[in-house]
C-alpha cells in the first residue's frame, strides 16, 4: 500500500510538471492579452460598433497616441462585437479592468439597457464600471489627447470619480446602479453627459454650446447664482490637443435623463448638483452666490457646504399624495469679492443673512426645476415610485399611474451658516 | 495528549465553517428569483426548518453515547441499515451536485478565461477523496482551522459590501405572495438540510452539560451569516439581484474600496474556496463511508477501493452530465426539494427518536 | 568467549579481536601476578591510568583477587567482564582493560580522553539574549550542559547502544513524574528497533522516530541549546542526545515549536508575539508568493492592481521565457546559489553569495533573460523562508510544489493545493501528538505559548497537547 502510494505521488507530480512545462492547456498570458480600460458604444447600421481602449501592449508607452491603443469590432450584439475585436487583433480581450462604458449619442434614443445588459450579465466585467454618455460618437471621446494621462479614459475617470475635497457636480452612475433604477418600480435611471470642446488658449473661453455652466436646459436658470465652474476639479478638464495650440476640455456637469432606458431629458450643471444634493453626495461641495447686497455693498461669495442632510419623503392617503424635499445644509464662507473695496473676508466669520436667504432661494428654485422635469419627462430621476411603494404600500396602486400628477409638492430648504 | 474524538466545538465550528459558505454562491439569486425583496422570509423559513432539526437531533440523542451505524444496525437491523446506508448515500451524492456544479461553474467563469474542462474540476476530485480516506475525527480538525479563515473571509466581505447596501430597499415588508415565498425556500432547500450531518457525529464526541446549547447557537450564527450576506446581497442589488448568478462576487467587486485599491477582495473569494471546497466534500466523505459501510468489510485496502469507485462514479457522471447542468439544476431546483426535506429533516428527526429510545447509556463506545 | 584463568591465552584472543595497529598492550605487575593493560593509543587518558590503576596495582601486596584488584584500582569506572568480546567492545569504545593471570574475570576501566570542540554558540539558533551556550558532539558534555539547568534528582538519563559498527551511545532524558511512561516506553522500543550499521548523528535516529516515512514534514523536534531542551522536557517532552551529535532530538514534535524562537523567551511577550506572527507571515509569502505571481500572470490578471499589472507589462517586454518557466528557473538559480554558498569555503562563499546575488542577478534582468518583479518575488520568498531556518528544507520542496501548481492549474489549484496540506496537516500525528496542536485540535491552554506567547505567570499549566504524567506547572495562589 505504502508503495502504491509512493508510485501515486510520483506519477501525480510528473503530471504536474508535464503541465508545468508543457505550458500549452489553452491558457491566455499577459503577453496575449488585450487589457481594456474603457469601451466605446455606437450604432454602425444595424450593429453596435465597439471601441475598446486598450492599455496593454498598446497604450503603457506614453508616447502612443490614444488613437492608436484603440480597436473597434462590430456585431449584432455587443458580445458579438468584442469578440470581432479579438478576433481582428488576436488578442484576447480582458475586460476586467474596463471601468468606463461610453454610450454614443445615437444609441439614446433607443433603449440603452440593451447595450448595457451584455456588461450586466457578465462576470467579465466590474459592475461598477462606470457609466457615461455624449453628445456626439462614442469612440470620439476616447481619441482625446490630454495631458492628465496618456490613456484617455483614465482622464475621463478622474472627472468623474473625484475624491473627497472635490465639487460633487458630476451625477456619476455604474452598470449596477444604471440597471438597477431600469428595474426599480420607477423605471428611471440617469448618467452624465461628458463633451469635449475646444478652449481658445487666449481667451479660455469654451466653445461647447452644451459644455460649462449656465448651458441650455430643461428647467430655468438662475442668472446670478451658480454651481462651482470652470475650474478641472468641478466637472471640467482641459488639455493641450493635438496640433490646434488650443485645449480639450472634458464637461461631465450635465446630466441625461432615461425613462425605460430611452434618454427623455437632461439635467443642466446646477440641475445636476441638486440632484447631487438630494441624493447626498454633497460633501464639500461650493456654491458661487453672485452679487449679494451686504454691509452697503454688492459682492460674491463662494461658500462651501460641510454638511448636507437631504430628506425626500413621500406621504400618501385616499385623497392625497404629497412629496416633501427637505434639504437641511451647513456652510461656511470660502471667498469673498466685492466690486469696489479691496477689502476681501475674515476668515470664519458668520454667514450674512443676505447671503443665507440668497442660497435658499438659489436651491428652492433649483429642486422646483427638478420636480418640473421629473413631470415634463416622466423620468423619476428622485425615486418617489419606489419610494410610494416602500413607504406607503397601501396607496400604491391607486397612485403609481399618476403620481407625478396629481402630487403635491413641499420643499423646505435651511441654510446655516458658521456660528 | 488529545483524545482521539471529536469535541463539541470542533462540531460548532463545522457549522460555522463549512455551512454558511456553499449559500454563497447562487442561493441568494434564487432566492431572490421567487421572492423578491422578500426573500429573506424563504431563507428564514429554511433556516428555523434547519434549526429545529437540529435542535430535535441534539435533543434526542443528548444521552446516546453510541455511534449512528451501531443505533441503526441495532433498532433496524443488517439488512434494514444497509439500506437505509444506500439510501443516505445516494441523498449525499445528490446533495453534492449543485455545491459541485457552481463551484465548478464559478471558478471557470470568475477565475479563469479558459481552461480544459478536465483541469478545473479534477483536482477537487482528488482532494475530496483524499479527505474521505481520513477518519471522522480529521473533520472536526480541519473545522478547528478552517473557521478562521471562513470569518476572517465573511468578515472582509460583509464590510466591503455593507456601505453598497440600501437598507430601506427591504420596504414593503411581506407583500409579496406567500406561495412565492414558499417556492422560493423550496427552490433553496437543496443548499439546506445540513442538521443530518450530526447524525453521524452522535456518539463520536464527549457529551458535556451545554453541549446542546452550543450547537444549536453555533447553528444558529451560521444561519445568521448566511441571513447578513443574503440581506446585503439583495439590499445592494435589489431589481436586479436575480440576475446576479454569483452573489460571492458580485457583491465585493462592486465595492468602491476595490475600484480604488485593486482587487484585494480574492483574499476573502479564496478563502471561501478554500471553505467551499470543504464543504462540496463533506457529503462526499459521508457517502464514501456510507459505501464502505454498505460493503462492511474492514481492510483498508478494500475500503479504499471502494471509495475510489464511488470517487470515480461520480466524476465521470459529472464529466457526463456537465452538458446538461443546466437541467439537472432545474430539477434540483424544483423536484429536489422533497428529497432534500425528506432526508436532510424528516428522516434525521425520525432516526433521532426512534434509535434514541433503544439505545442504552452505555453501549458499545464509538470507534 | 569467556575468559579462561591464563593470562597469555586471554591475550592471545584479545590480540586476535584487537589487531589495530592504534591498540596498546602493556604488561604489567599486579602484587606478584602478572598481568596485561589493554587500551586505545588516543582514547585513553594516560596520565590517569599510570597514576591510577598501574601504581596501586604494583603496590598490592596481598593475595591477588578479583576483588583486590578491583579495589586497588582507583578508576571511578570500573566494571568486571567475563567475555573477550564484551572487553574487545569496551576497549574499542575508549576504556581500558585489565587482565590478569589467574583471573577468569577482566576489567573495564573508564579512562576515555579525547579531543572536543569548545562549547560555543550554535550557529543554527543566535540568540541577541540569553544563554550562548550549545550543545558539542560529546555526550557526557551534553549531559554536563542539562544537569547545569536541571539539578533535580528526577532528571533521567537512559543510556542504549545503537548502531552495529558504531556502538552509539544514545541517551533518553527526561524529568520523571513529568513525562508520560507510555511515551518513553515507545520511544525506547523505536530505538530499539533501529538496526543500523552506524549512527552518526541525530538525524539517523530522527529518521525512526517519525512515524511518517514519506513524509516532507519534520516530525521530531530538535535543538542545539540546553535551554531550550530543559524547557521542552519540562513540558513532558524527552530527548535523545546521541553520542556525536551536537543536535539533540525532542519528541513529540508539534509544529509551531519551529516558529517560536529561543530568544521569544528572553524577550517581552509583546515582541516575541510580533515575531511569531511575521515568521508565521514571512513562511506564508514565501510559498505562496511566487505561485500566486505566476498564477496572477497567467490566469488571473485581475488579482493584480492595473498600475503594477502595467509595471510587469512592461519589464517582460522581450523576455523569451512565459511567467511560469521564468519564476521556476529563478527559483532554481536561487536554490542553487543557495546549496553553493553552504557547501564553499567561507571566504570563497562570501564572494559567490556576491556575484550570484548581486552581479548575475542584475545581468540577468539587464540581458532581459529574467524580469525584475521575478527576481524580486524569489528574493524576498528566500529570505522570508530563512525567517524559520529549522523549516527551510521541507518549505523549499512545498513552495516548488506550490509554483509547480500555480503555473499548471492557477490559483483554483493552489487553494486545493492549500486544503490537502489542511487535512494532511491536521491528521498527522506522532506519538499520538497531533503536529498541528494547539490550533488543531484546539487546546485553548497551550495558545499561551502557541502565536501569542503569554507571561509565564499566565502559563500554570503544562502543554496539554502533549502526553505528560503531571499537569501543573505551579499552582495560582489565591487572592487574599
Amino acid at each position: 500500500m505504502q508503495y502504491l502510494r509512493t508510485k501515486l505521488i510520483i506519477a501525480a507530480v510528473f503530471v504536474m510538471f508535464l503541465f508545468f512545462f508543457s505550458n500549452d492547456f489553452g491558457l491566455i498570458d499577459i503577453e496575449k492579452t488585450a487589457i481594456i480600460t474603457a469601451i466605446a458604444i455606437d450604432s454602425a447600421d444595424e450593429e453596435y460598433e465597439v471601441t475598446a481602449q486598450i492599455a496593454v501592449p498598446e497604450a503603457t508607452d506614453a508616447n502612443t497616441e490614444n488613437k492608436k491603443a484603440q480597436v473597434s469590432g462590430t456585431g449584432g450584439t455587443i458580445g458579438a462585437a468584442i469578440k470581432d475585436i479579438g478576433d481582428k487583433t488576436g488578442w484576447f480581450p480582458n475586460l476586467q479592468f474596463c471601468n468606463l462604458l461610453i454610450v454614443g449619442n445615437d444609441l439614446t434614443s433607443g433603449n440603452v439597457f440593451k447595450v448595457l445588459d451584455y456588461f450586466s450579465k457578465t462576470l467579465r466585467v466590474q459592475d461598477s464600471a462606470l457609466v457615461i454618455t455624449t453628445d456626439g460618437a462614442a469612440k470620439k471621446l476616447l481619441e482625446v489627447s490630454t495631458p492628465l494621462d496618456n490613456i484617455s479614459s483614465f482622464a475621463l475617470q478622474k472627472i468623474l470619480l473625484k475624491n473627497p475635497g472635490f465639487d460633487s457636480d458630476v451625477a456619476e452612475t455604474d452598470i449596477k446602479t444604471f440597471c438597477t433604477d431600469y428595474y426599480s418600480e420607477s423605471e428611471s435611471s440617469y448618467m452624465p453627459i461628458v463633451t469635449v470642446s475646444e478652449q481658445n488658449a487666449a481667451d479660455g473661453t469654451g466653445k461647447n454650446p452644451s459644455g460649462g455652466s449656465g448651458s441650455e436646459s430643461t428647467g430655468g436658470q438662475s442668472g446670478s447664482t451658480s454651481g462651482s465652474s470652470g475650474d478641472p476639479a468641478s466637472g471640467n478638464a482641459t488639455g493641450n490637443s493635438d496640433g490646434t495650440g488650443g485645449k480639450t476640455l472634458f464637461n461631465a456637469r450635465e446630466t441625461a435623463l432615461f425613462l425605460k432606458g430611452v434618454k427623455v431629458g437632461k439635467l443642466n450643471a446646477e440641475q445636476t448638483l441638486l440632484l447631487n444634493a438630494l441624493t447626498d453626495k454633497f460633501r464639500g461641495t461650493t456654491i458661487e452666490i453672485k452679487g449679494v447686497e451686504t454691509e452697503g455693498e454688492k459682492a460674491n461669495y463662494l461658500i462651501t457646504v460641510f454638511r448636507c442632510i437631504p430628506k425626500i419623503t413621500v406621504k400618501a392617503n385616499s385623497g392625497s399624495f404629497t412629496v416633501k424635499l427637505s434639504l437641511n445644509i451647513y456652510c461656511k464662507i470660502v471667498d469673498r469679492n466685492t466690486e469696489k473695496s479691496d477689502v476681501t473676508y475674515s476668515k470664519n466669520v458668520p454667514l450674512p443673512q443676505a447671503v443665507k436667504e440668497k442660497t435658499e432661494r438659489f436651491l428652492t428654485d433649483r429642486i422646483a426645476e427638478l420636480i418640473e422635469i421629473e413631470r415634463e419627462t416622466g423620468c423619476d430621476f428622485l425615486f418617489l415610485k419606489r419610494k410610494l411603494l416602500q413607504y406607503n404600500y397601501k396607496f400604491y396602486p391607486q397612485y403609481k399611474d399618476n403620481y407625478l400628477n396629481v402630487m403635491k409638492v413641499e420643499t423646505d430648504v435651511t441654510v446655516t451658516g458658521q456660528k | 495528549m488529545i483524545k482521539k474524538s471529536l469535541k463539541t466545538r470542533q462540531i460548532c465550528f463545522f457549522f460555522i465553517a463549512f455551512m454558511p459558505v456553499v449559500k454563497f454562491f447562487m442561493m441568494p439569486s434564487v432566492m431572490a428569483n421567487s421572492a423578491g425583496r422578500d426573500e429573506w422570509l424563504s431563507c428564514i423559513i429554511n433556516v428555523l426548518l434547519d434549526f429545529a432539526t437540529l435542535a430535535a437531533l441534539v435533543f434526542a440523542f443528548r444521552n446516546v453515547k453510541t455511534n449512528f451505524f451501531s443505533l441503526s444496525e441495532n433498532t433496524l437491523g443488517k439488512v434494514g441499515s444497509k439500506i437505509v446506508y444506500a439510501l443516505y448515500a445516494v441523498y449525499f451524492l445528490m446533495k453534492a451536485y449543485v455545491p459541485i456544479a457552481e463551484q465548478r461553474d464559478y471558478v471557470e467563469l470568475t477565475l479563469y478565461s479558459t481552461l480544459p474542462n478536465v483541469l478545473d474540476f479534477m483536482p477537487f476530485m482528488l482532494l475530496a477523496f483524499y479527505f474521505a480516506q481520513k477518519k471522522l475525527r480529521v473533520i472536526g480538525r480541519v473545522s478547528d482551522v478552517v473557521w478562521v479563515l471562513s470569518a476572517s473571509a465573511y468578515l472582509l466581505m460583509f464590510s466591503l459590501a455593507v456601505s453598497n447596501a440600501e437598507f430601506d430597499l427591504l420596504l414593503p415588508v411581506g407583500k409579496t405572495p406567500f406561495n412565492k415565498i414558499a417556492q422560493g425556500s423550496f427552490y433553496a432547500l437543496n443548499w439546506f438540510g445540513d442538521a443530518a450531518y450530526f447524525i453521524f457525529f452522535v456518539g463520536e464526541y464527549e457529551h458535556k452539560k451545554g453541549d446542546c446549547a452550543k450547537s444549536v447557537i453555533s447553528n444558529l450564527i451560521a444561519a445568521l451569516s448566511v441571513r447578513v450576506f443574503g440581506g446585503i446581497f439583495y439590499r445592494t442589488f435589489s431589481s436586479i439581484a436575480f440576475r446576479q448568478r454569483y452573489a460571492l462576487t458580485e457583491m465585493s467587486k462592486y465595492s468602491s474600496v476595490i475600484n480604488n485599491v485593486g482587487r484585494f477582495d480574492y483574499l476573502a473569494i479564496f478563502f471561501l474556496l478554500l471553505a467551499s471546497a470543504f464543504s462540496a466534500a463533506v457529503p462526499l466523505y459521508f457517502a464514501s463511508k456510507l459505501a464502505v459501510k454498505i460493503v462492511g468489510c474492514n481492510s483498508p485496502k478494500i475500503k479504499t477501493a471502494v471509495s475510489a469507485t464511488v470517487f470515480i462514479l461520480y466524476t465521470a457522471a459529472l464529466l457526463l452530465f456537465k452538458e446538461y447542468n443546466a437541467s439537472i439544476e432545474k430539477f434540483m431546483k424544483e423536484y429536489g426539494g422533497y428529497a432534500f426535506l425528506l432526508f436532510g429533516n424528516v428522516l434525521p428527526v425520525v432516526f433521532a427518536f426512534t434509535f434514541s429510545k433503544g439505545a442504552t447509556k452505555n453501549a458499545i463506545p464509538a470507534h | 568467549m569467556n575468559f579462561s584463568k591464563n593470562l597469555k591465552k586471554n591475550v592471545s584472543v584479545l590480540k586476535k579481536m584487537l589487531s589495530s595497529d592504534d591498540i596498546t598492550f602493556i604488561d604489567v605487575k599486579v602484587g606478584n601476578e602478572d598481568g596485561t593493560i589493554v587500551f586505545v593509543n588516543d582514547l585513553t587518558d594516560k596520565e590517569s591510568l599510570g597514576k591510577l590503576v598501574l601504581q596501586p596495582l604494583a603496590d598490592l601486596a596481598e593475595s591477588v583477587s578479583a576483588d583486590s584488584v578491583e579495589s586497588a584500582v582507583l578508576s571511578p569506572e570500573k566494571e568486571r567482564i567475563k567475555t573477550a568480546e564484551e572487553l574487545a567492545k569496551n576497549v574499542a569504545a575508549g576504556s581500558a582493560a585489565l587482565v590478569v593471570n589467574g583471573l577468569s574475570e577482566a576489567f573495564s576501566l573508564g579512562f576515555t580522553k579525547f579531543e572536543k570542540r569548545a562549547i560555543a554558540e550554535p550557529p543554527t539558533s543566535t540568540v541577541i539574549k540569553g544563554p550562548r551556550e550549545g550543545f558539542v558532539e560529546s555526550m557526557p558534555v551534553n549531559v554536563s550542559l542539562i544537569r547545569r539547568k536541571l539539578k533535580t534528582p528526577d532528571l533521567h538519563i537512559e543510556q542504549l547502544k545503537i548502531g552495529k559498527y558504531s556502538v552509539t551511545p544514545v541517551s533518553l532524558v527526561y524529568v520523571d513524574g513529568i513525562a508520560d511512561a507510555e511515551l518513553v516506553r515507545d520511544i525506547k522500543q523505536k530505538l530499539n528497533g533501529i538496526n543500523l550499521d552506524a549512527v552518526l548523528d541525530s538525524s539517523y535516529v530522527a529518521k525512526f522516530l517519525g512515524g511518517h516515512k514519506t513524509s516532507v514534514f519534520k516530525q521530531v523536534g530538535n535543538t542545539e541549546k540546553p535551554d531550550i531542551l530543559a524547557a521542552r522536557i519540562l513540558e513532558g517532552r524527552v530527548a535523545v542526545l546521541v553520542d556525536g551529535s551536537p543536535i539533540a532530538l525532542t519528541v513529540p514534535y508539534l509544529l509551531i515549536e519551529d516558529f517560536q524562537s529561543p530568544g521569544d523567551y528572553y524577550n517581552s511577550s509583546y515582541s516575541a508575539t510580533l515575531a511569531r506572527i511575521l515568521r508565521i507571515f514571512a513562511v506564508c509569502i514565501s510559498i505562496l508568493l511566487p505561485a500566486f505571481f505566476v498564477a496572477a500572470e497567467l490566469f488571473h490578471l485581475q488579482l493584480i492592481p492595473l498600475a503594477f499589472l502595467l509595471t510587469i507589462v512592461n519589464s517582460i517586454k522581450g523576455i523569451p521565457l512565459s511567467p511560469s518557466y521564468e519564476m521556476f528557473f529563478t527559483l532554481l538559480i536561487f536554490e542553487i546559489l543557495n546549496e553553493a554558498s553552504v557547501r564553499m569555503p567561507k571566504y570563497v562563499g562570501m564572494v559567490v553569495s556576491i556575484v550570484g546575488g548581486l552581479v548575475l542577478g542584475e545581468t540577468a534582468v539587464t540581458a532581459g533573460i529574467i524580469s525584475a518583479p521575478a527576481l524580486m518575488i524569489i528574493a524576498l520568498s528566500g529570505i522570508c523562508l530563512y525567517t524559520v531556518p529549522e523549516l527551510e528544507q521541507s518549505f523549499s520542496v512545498i513552495r516548488l510544489l506550490f509554483l509547480v501548481i500555480g503555473g499548471s492549474i492557477g490559483g483554483y489549484g493552489l487553494i486545493l493545493l492549500s486544503a490537502t496540506f489542511i487535512v494532511y496537516l491536521t491528521s498527522f500525528e506522532n506519538f499520538s501528538t497531533p503536529l498541528t496542536a494547539p490550533f488543531s485540535p484546539l487546546v485553548p491552554n497551550d495558545l499561551k505559548d502557541g502565536i501569542y506567547k503569554s507571561f509565564f505567570a499566565e502559563q500554570h499549566l503544562r502543554p496539554l497537547s502533549l502526553k505528560n504524567s503531571n499537569k501543573v506547572r505551579f499552582k495560582i495562589k489565591e487572592k487574599d
